[in-house]
């Protein structure tokens, strides 16, 4: 699977952070790591129990995908 | 400890009351400009008496890195006071020119069954100040630290994350 057609799977998602995480509750926009990591899981790592989100793998894929994008047009 | 850590025979003659006179020449004011040579008055002349005296008194007080001593002034510069941080020396013999300084903060809490919930543990941590300033390249996206998810219309928070998750949202409705 190409990087375009594996960021074309992603389902992008506002959300919250849980009040004791940031109490200004704050609708923010990004993806669900469970999702992330069916996809691209080396994008996806764990912290201390919680799953994270390496934003550098992501912009990879984001530069391949453009390149995919040029090429075909 | 003075002498093992910072090895020198070089004992200060001035005393705190004299480093703030500025009618006092220390030797200190050797190092500040020319003109400041013979008054040691001025910025450089105040500034190396007032740099010498603090950290001289630190070195003879064995007031240094995080370890605490009754004898310091409260005009002593001490860094191991500061934000309850730790300064130690980079070696272990000889001269140290070299400080490593501990945060606090910066420290990731090891873990442990006892320890706090998801979320207050993420606000201890490095991953937690992530999320907390929006820096950096790693993102909390755990959906165990989220509520009111929902598809992609909109967001308040215009971080790095966000300008990707558009930008996938652009490339799905295109698709």
């Amino acid at each position: 699977m190409s990087a375009l057609e594996k960021l074309k799977k992603l389902e992008p998602i506002q959300f919250r952070y849980k009040e004791n995480i940031d109490p200004n509750q704050s609708l923010r926009a990004g993806f669900s790591a469970q999702q992330v990591q069916e996809i691209i899981p080396e994008a996806v790592h764990e912290v201390d129990g919680v799953l994270m989100l390496d934003l550098n793998v992501l912009r990879n894929y984001l530069s391949l995908a453009k390149e995919e994008l040029l090429s075909k047009s | 400890m003075s002498n093992h850590y910072y090895n020198t025979n070089y004992e200060p003659t001035i005393t705190t009351e004299q480093a703030f006179d500025p009618e006092f020449q220390s030797t200190f004011s050797d190092y500040s400009s020319a003109g400041d040579k013979s008054s040691g008055s001025g910025f450089g002349g105040a500034f190396s008496k007032n740099f010498g005296k603090s950290f001289l008194d630190m070195w003879k007080s064995g007031n240094s890195g995080s370890s605490s001593s009754s004898k310091g002034d409260k005009n002593v510069f001490n860094p191991g006071t500061m934000g309850g941080g730790s300064i130690s020396p980079i070696g272990d013999k000889g001269k140290h020119f070299l400080f490593q300084y501990t945060h606090p903060q910066a420290t990731i809490m090891p873990t442990a069954p006892s320890q706090p919930g998801l979320g207050e543990k993420l606000l201890t941590t490095a991953a937690g100040a992530a999320v907390n300033a929006g820096v950096g390249a790693i993102f909390a996206c755990d959906e165990r630290v989220k509520v009111d998810m929902a598809p992609l219309e909109s967001t308040e928070v215009n971080d790095s994350l966000a300008e990707i998750a558009f930008f996938v949202k652009g490339l799905r409705e295109c698709a």
